[in-house]
């Protein structure tokens, strides 16, 4: 085993100078096996890489688009559109693309965004209250079918899905109520999606008995 | 159908996973080094057999609308593979069959990797070695008797809260705010850090500390501060604390034998008010420091504060993202209050049968917030390990560490995993 000499202490490093001076060490006769570290060299992550890349270039295209929208002198504000369509991509590039997250999480979170994402266009480009009485919704319950589909491919495990349910719906009960108070004319898609949500959880509820239960029990301890 | 199992988050527990993620994993290592390399395939089947005793291992954190909480993990224990990365990385459980735990080798070492919400380095070590006991069982004939193939009749499995069950109703607040000395240098990327490792001579260390007057911690923590004033403040005065975190190990204190966390943080403090100090004055101050901190009545006063937040039912019934909030902003607040950590583990034991294949065990911490310098020990037989992990690439407070350590005539050996050489 090698030694510093400044240090006044024994190295088990493999390696001619001290790793604490950087003096020269002096060889010793009988080394302390020892198993050391691995050499885990610093790799640049591929996603981490793709990730940024795709960011930088949504930013590049989209201040490029404000410049001819505005240039262009259109009154019509394409490169907002753009934009939210942009960040949306983007987002889901970030958040559901990656092997980090249940399935589960990823649709119930992509539901809200999804959901945001068509009140942003729907104020931009306008024609009523068309995001709220359909579009939101439709995303909704496309999303719910969604998550259906993956619980019964997956049916053992079915009450892991009762709390995404429990988010679906809320999200659509709170659309049902607000078209409800806007008194909108054309509600029906509202309601029905909430009603939806509300009969899938049920059923998830009657035919899991004590397992459903005892899950919504443990979720929502206070 | 089985009705399943499930446990509440410990008082401590509730804070990890708030502010876990890469970068601050929150994940701490244990290690134990045999005196012959290890084979994965028998390390995995180990992991299989004992894995199912601990209750407090064998878990996923399920995430409720008011508190994280623990349910029995389903599937199979995670998977055992040769170390591939920093030590204490950040554990994604989606990727880990749902655990909050990891197990890696590498040549003889057995690593054991651990999020912080589990249990705090004593579980960890019980679980370590009933691994390693079980192990060696697989691995050597000698050793396959039946009168061995059970769990340690040292090895508890209780699992409760002992927080709950020690803590005061009417506390004060316990973690402080005031700024500390923060070692600063140049960083490495995220998620990569230096480590250097003393394997120190127990009686050398034993009998200088007895010749300062002063228990083992006590000189550690001296020496640990010791070490950032010279290598880090150059022996110069400053305005804020050099602030050591020495985690207690409150089992003894409320005799308590809990696998899950249970232990209250104190503060070594130190303030260079004068141009010089030696190292015998910098010994007595923390000595001081320490000895008006570390008894039972302070120490429950630590933890009750804590505990009380957590039974208040009007904090109760924030929602879980509410209570994250609060939690994150209390931790940074206070995450610059404090220079460092230290924290020692003490002896570890194992049982007669298996001490002839065991070298050493040691202990290793992950960076945090505003702490770039942390340090973990822990002895066995005659070697006392001290493992220093830093996420700057200066040098100078491990040199000055164990240059003290040298010059006060303890035996050492220095091992690092390679980064300073870079």
């Amino acid at each position: 085993m090698s030694s510093c000499r400044k240090c006044g202490i024994g190295i088990r490093d493999e390696s001619k100078v001290c790793p604490l001076c950087g003096a020269p060490l002096e060889m010793g006769d009988t080394a302390h096996e020892t198993s050391g570290y691995p050499d885990v060299s610093p790799s640049i992550k591929k996603m981490q890489l793709a990730v940024k890349i795709i960011i930088f270039s949504s930013v590049v295209a989209e201040i490029v688009m404000i410049i001819v929208n505005i240039f262009t002198k259109s009154d019509y504000p394409w490169s907002a559109l753009a934009g939210v369509g942009l960040v949306f991509g983007c987002f889901t590039f970030t958040f559901s693309f990656r092997n980090n997250r249940s399935l589960q999480r990823k649709l119930v979170i992509e539901t809200f965004a999804t959901v945001i994402v068509i009140f942003v266009v729907n104020a931009v480009v306008g024609y009523g209250s068309w995001g709220l009485t359909i579009g939101a919704p439709a995303a909704v319950a496309a999303f719910d079918i969604a998550l259906v589909c993956l619980m019964l491919s997956e049916i053992r495990h079915y009450r892991l899905y009762i709390f995404g349910q429990v988010f679906m719906v809320a999200l659509s009960v709170i659309l049902a109520i607000v078209c409800l108070v806007r008194k909108e004319s054309f509600y029906w898609v509202c309601v029905g999606t909430a009603m939806f949500t509300i009969i899938v959880l049920a059923g998830m509820i009657v035919f899991g008995g004590r397992q459903a239960t005892g899950e919504l029990k443990r979720r929502f301890r206070v | 159908m089985k009705d399943i199992r499930w446990d509440k988050l410990d008082n401590t527990a509730n804070l990890f996973p708030v502010i876990a993620r890469e970068g601050m994993s929150n994940v701490y290592r244990v290690a134990v080094n045999l005196k012959e390399n290890i084979d994965g395939e028998l390390l995995q089947e180990a992991l299989n057999l004992v894995l199912p005793f601990f209750d407090v291992f064998n878990m996923k954190m399920k995430r409720g609308l008011f508190w994280y909480y623990f349910e029995t993990n389903e599937k199979p224990a995670p998977k055992v593979h040769e170390e591939d990365t920093f030590p204490c990385a950040y554990i994604n459980p989606y990727n880990n069959n749902d655990y909050q735990f990891r197990v890696t080798y590498y040549k003889k070492r057995i690593n054991l990797e651990v999020f912080h919400a589990l249990t705090d380095g004593n579980g960890a070590f019980l679980f370590l070695k009933e691994l390693t006991y079980q192990y060696l069982r697989l691995m050597h004939e000698e050793l396959k008797r039946p009168e061995l193939d059970k769990l340690s009749a040292t090895t508890s499995l209780d699992s409760e809260d002992s927080y709950l069950e020690n803590y005061k109703t009417k506390a004060k607040k316990g973690y402080k705010t005031e700024k500390a000395v923060i070692v600063k240098g140049e960083s490495f990327t995220m998620g990569q850090y230096g480590v250097v490792q003393g394997y120190i001579n127990l009686q050398d260390i034993k009998r200088v500390a007895k010749s300062y007057g002063v228990t083992i911690n006590q000189y550690i923590v001296g020496v640990f501060t010791y070490a950032i004033y010279k290598g880090f403040l150059k022996g110069k005065p400053s305005k804020k604390p050099i602030s050591t975190c020495v985690p207690v190990n409150l089992r003894p204190y409320f005799e308590s034998e809990t696998t899950k966390n249970f232990f209250a943080v104190v503060s070594a403090v130190f303030k260079p008010t004068k141009e010089s100090y030696t190292f015998e004055e910098v010994l007595g101050e923390i000595k001081d420091s320490l000895n008006t901190q570390i008894d039972k009545d302070n120490l429950e006063k630590l933890f009750s504060y804590n505990v009380s937040n957590q039974m208040n039912y009007m904090l109760r019934a924030f929602p879980l993202f509410l209570k994250n909030i609060g939690m994150k902003i209390a931790y940074y607040s206070s995450a610059k209050a404090n220079t460092g950590t230290l924290t020692n583990l003490g002896v570890v034991k194992v049982d007669e049968p298996y001490a002839d294949y065991i070298d050493s065990f040691y202990a290793l911490l992950s960076m945090s917030k505003g702490q770039n310098i942390k340090g973990a020990v822990c002895s066995y037989g005659d070697t006392l390990v001290f493992s220093m992990s830093q996420g700057i690439k200066e040098m100078d407070v491990p040199k000055a560490f164990f240059r003290q350590l040298a010059k006060d005539g303890i035996g050492l050996e220095i091992e690092t995993n390679g980064v300073c050489y870079e």
